[in-house]
């Protein structure tokens, strides 16, 4: 089965570089070789069946692709794609965030949030502060190494920073917050930068001194998922149920993007400027032109 | 809650170091005089300070507890009243918190920051100083 899956993929590659750039079909081809290394078997429509829990850009121009039970480093530039062992005593993963700084944070049911500074190899706990409540989810600061955020539901945001273990309870965060949530270093800040976190009805954004939350305008109905460009902080994505939607000045306005799939669960964009989406279902779409047009990866 | 606010500014006063109390009181007064009249009189800002405006403007926000100065560093909230500030989000250009320097000296400002310290929670308070001894990250403007 897994020398059939890798033999379609080699065959998709081939026809895929002839028409896409040299980087995109590298991406594709690992991803569709993550497919024969771990993922479930593929269904008639080619998804895997697995849920992909989260998406990270990791590092430079690397992803953190997760599900309920596993992670997997991606990087396209260096075509390998790495099993990333969690802590031993980790059955499930709830929540994973990543930065470009090589920091891995993972939150499991049961035993709080761990911390990763090479890759994967070592994990430390990083618990004190934090609630018996589980962790849904997790982001990382734009620009300070050890900076990370997480969200315990029905209590809030906490904060632990500059490689400290403990955490703080910053706020409640917006009405409405559902889990994900993003850290922009987008300039205009009172303090070093932006949280925009998805709620039952659009997003809402606050400077990360957690001064006040406000709805950010005219993206209606509830949000799945949110990334950010990192190479123009003010350029936020966000799948609804509707689609993909893009603003480019920080969520006053928004467009829609081309859709990939109707339903996507998480979205990532590397330093590199190319934009993951995992639809329902564990198919992974990659799109190097700011979501106008997509491209799947096949077998997911 | 004015009259216990004053109390409690009063109280929190009377624990200071003699400087520190002439430096509180001086604050307490140039805030009266400059500040107030925006962000009230006991530090309560403006009425739905969370809304924009008619001008889609961000009203003057309190000071006290339920606000959010307390969140900020020392150097953070002199440059605000130094230079101004706008919330990006604005639909207009101007600085609605005006600017300072110019107006208040740099000693004038730090009196005015201290005499805000003293309308905040123990807990807000001992969260600010730590805020303010991390090393500098001016606002990315």
């Amino acid at each position: 089965m897994a020398t059939g899956k890798l033999e379609g993929a080699e065959v998709m590659t081939s026809g895929l570089t002839r028409e896409f750039d040299a980087r995109l079909g590298a991406l594709l081809f690992l991803v569709a070789t993550l497919l024969a290394t771990g993922l479930a078997s593929v269904d008639a429509a080619g998804h895997s069946g697995r849920e992909i829990v989260a998406l990270h850009a990791y590092g430079d121009g690397e992803v953190i692709v997760v599900d309920s039970r596993a992670l997997y480093r991606v990087g396209a530039a260096s075509r390998t794609i790495e099993p990333v062992a969690p802590p031993p005593s980790v059955s499930s993963i709830s929540a994973v965030a990543a930065n470009r700084f090589g920091r891995i944070y993972l939150a499991a049911p049961g035993s709080g949030v761990w911390v990763s500074r090479n890759g994967g190899k070592t994990w430390a706990a990083r618990n004190d502060g934090l609630p018996r409540g589980a962790v849904t989810s997790l982001t990382t600061h734009a620009g300070q190494v050890d900076t990370v955020y997480a969200y315990v539901s029905g209590d809030g945001i906490y904060r632990s920073e500059d490689g400290r273990d403990t955490w703080l309870l910053m706020d409640g965060g917006p009405e409405g917050m559902t889990g994900p949530f993003i850290h922009s270093d987008m300039p205009g800040s009172m303090q070093t930068g932006w949280l925009f976190a998805a709620t039952k009805n659009g997003i809402s954004r606050s400077m990360d001194c957690f001064c006040l939350w406000r709805r950010a305008r005219a993206l209606d109905g509830e949000v799945f998922a949110l990334t950010y460009d990192p190479r123009q902080p003010a350029h936020i994505y966000a799948a609804t149920g509707k689609g993909v939607f893009r603003s480019q000045d920080g969520g006053e306005r928004w467009e829609s993007a081309s859709a990939a799939e109707s339903r996507i669960q998480a979205l990532a964009f590397t330093t590199t400027g190319v934009l993951y989406a995992a639809a329902a279902g564990g198919a992974i779409y990659v799109s190097a032109n700011q979501a106008k047009s997509w491209q799947r990866a096949d077998g997911f | 809650m004015f009259v216990g606010l004053a109390a409690s500014v009063a109280l929190a006063q009377e624990r200071l170091p003699s400087p520190e109390r002439e430096l509180v009181a001086e604050g307490h007064r140039l805030y009266q005089q400059h500040c107030a009249a925006c962000h009230g009189a006991a530090g309560e800002g403006a009425p739905n300070w969370q809304r924009p405006n008619a001008q889609g403007e961000l009203p003057p926000p309190p000071h006290g507890p339920e606000g959010h100065t307390w969140r900020h560093a020392d150097a953070v909230l002199h440059l605000m009243i130094s230079e101004g500030w706008r919330d990006p989000f604005n639909e207009t250009s101007r600085l609605t918190m005006p600017a300072y320097k110019g107006v208040l000296t740099h000693e004038e400002i730090e009196a005015v920051i201290g005499y805000l310290k003293t309308i905040w929670t123990p807990a807000q308070r001992l969260y600010q100083a730590k805020e303010s001894r991390k090393p500098s990250k001016e606002p990315s403007r």
